[in-house]
C-alpha cells in the first residue's frame, strides 16, 4: 500500500528504531531533516538509506543493529501488517486518524479534533472503564471489525 | 518517548493515495453560454413569427415546428436523464466509499503497542491512530 516506494525504507527504519526504544525521536527527526528538505527540494534522496543513517546517528541510535532490524523480516512484515489493517477500513490517503475508533479524515483543523476528543472523552470516561484497558474492552471489543460507510448506516 | 498527558498517540502508515482535486478550467468555457446567458440573446432579439394564413394553417405551422423539435428535444432529455443518473451514482459511490463518521472501529493496534510504536500514557482514556505516510 506504499504508494511512494522510496519511503518504505523510512517506515521500515521506524520500526527499527522502536526496537531501540526511539521511535518517536526518530520519526520527529524524520518528518524535520528528511522530510523538510524533500519538500522543498523534491530531492528523493533526502528519503533515502543514508539520510536516515544520518538521522539515526544524531538521535543516538545503534546505525548497525539499525540497519539489520529494518531489513529484518520482523520489520518488512511490520509494515505491511500495519497497512493491511489501514486497508481493512478502506483507508486511502493520509493523514488519516482514528480517535478511540471514531474516523477522521484529513489535516482537519484543531477545532475538529477537539470536538471528537472531547465528545469520546465524555463517551470512555462515562464507561467507568480504566484508561490502561478502554481501548482493548470498549474499541476493540465493540467496535466495528470492518468497515462501515455512510451508505452502510443509511440502509442499515 | 513523549509524554503527552491524558492522549496516547499509536502511529500506523498508510498510503498517500492522491485524491486530489482538479480546479481545472476548459477553454470551452469562454465559447459555451449558460441558458441564462441564451435566454437575454433570445430576448433581445425576437423571433419572427408567421401570423399569416387561418388559424387551421397556423396550427399546422405549429405542429410541423414541434415535429421538427421533437426529436432534439428527446436527446437532450436522455442526456439530461444520463447526467443525473451519473451524478446519482457518483454521489452513492462517495457516500460507500467514505466511513461513517459515527462508526466505532476496532483498529487492532497490538502490534504497534507490542513493538514501542506508540506515545503518551498507557493510562490513557483516548488512543489515537495515526496514519500517515513519510511523503
Amino acid at each position: 500500500m506504499i504508494i511512494h516506494p522510496p519511503v518504505r525504507e523510512a517506515h521500515q527504519a521506524g520500526c527499527a528504531a522502536a526496537k531501540q526504544g526511539k521511535f518517536v525521536a526518530y520519526k520527529n527527526a524524520f518528518w524535520e531533516k528528511a522530510y523538510g528538505p524533500y519538500s522543498t527540494s523534491h530531492d528523493q534522496s533526502k528519503l533515502g538509506v543514508d539520510n536516515i543513517m544520518a538521522i539515526a546517528k544524531d538521535i543516538g541510535l545503534d546505525t548497525a543493529k539499525l540497519k539489520t532490524d529494518m531489513e529484518s523480516p520482523e520489520c518488512k512484515a511490520q509494515v505491511e501488517t500495519d497497512m493491511s489493517e489501514l486497508q481493512k477500513f478502506h483507508v486511502g490517503g493520509t493523514p488519516f486518524f482514528f480517535i478511540n475508533g471514531r474516523p477522521l479524515n484529513g489535516a482537519l483543523p484543531k477545532e475538529a479534533f477537539k470536538q471528537i476528543i472531547d465528545e469520546r472523552l465524555k463517551v470512555a470516561e462515562a464507561s467507568g472503564v480504566p484508561g490502561g484497558s478502554y481501548y482493548e474492552k470498549e474499541v476493540m471489543g465493540k467496535g466495528e471489525k470492518q468497515f462501515r460507510s455512510k451508505m452502510d448506516r443509511k440502509t442499515n | 518517548m513523549k509524554r503527552l498527558g491524558s492522549v496516547a498517540l499509536i502511529s500506523l502508515l498508510a498510503s498517500s493515495f492522491a485524491l486530489v482535486g482538479c480546479e481545472n478550467s476548459s477553454p470551452l468555457d469562454k465559447t459555451m453560454k449558460t441558458p441564462d446567458q441564451k435566454a437575454e440573446k433570445a430576448e433581445a432579439a425576437p423571433v419572427k413569427a408567421d401570423h399569416s394564413g387561418s388559424l387551421e394553417e397556423r396550427v399546422a405551422r405549429l405542429e410541423e415546428n414541434a415535429a421538427k423539435s421533437a426529436e432534439p428535444i428527446e436527446w437532450l432529455s436522455h442526456v439530461y436523464e444520463q447526467q443525473k443518473q451519473q451524478q446519482k451514482a457518483q454521489a452513492e459511490q462517495q457516500e460507500r466509499n467514505e466511513p461513517d463518521p459515527e462508526a466505532v472501529f476496532a483498529v487492532d493496534i497490538a502490534p504497534d503497542l507490542k513493538l514501542g510504536q506508540v506515545e503518551g500514557s498507557s493510562s490513557a482514556l483516548i488512543t489515537i491512530v495515526e496514519a500517515w505516510d513519510f511523503a
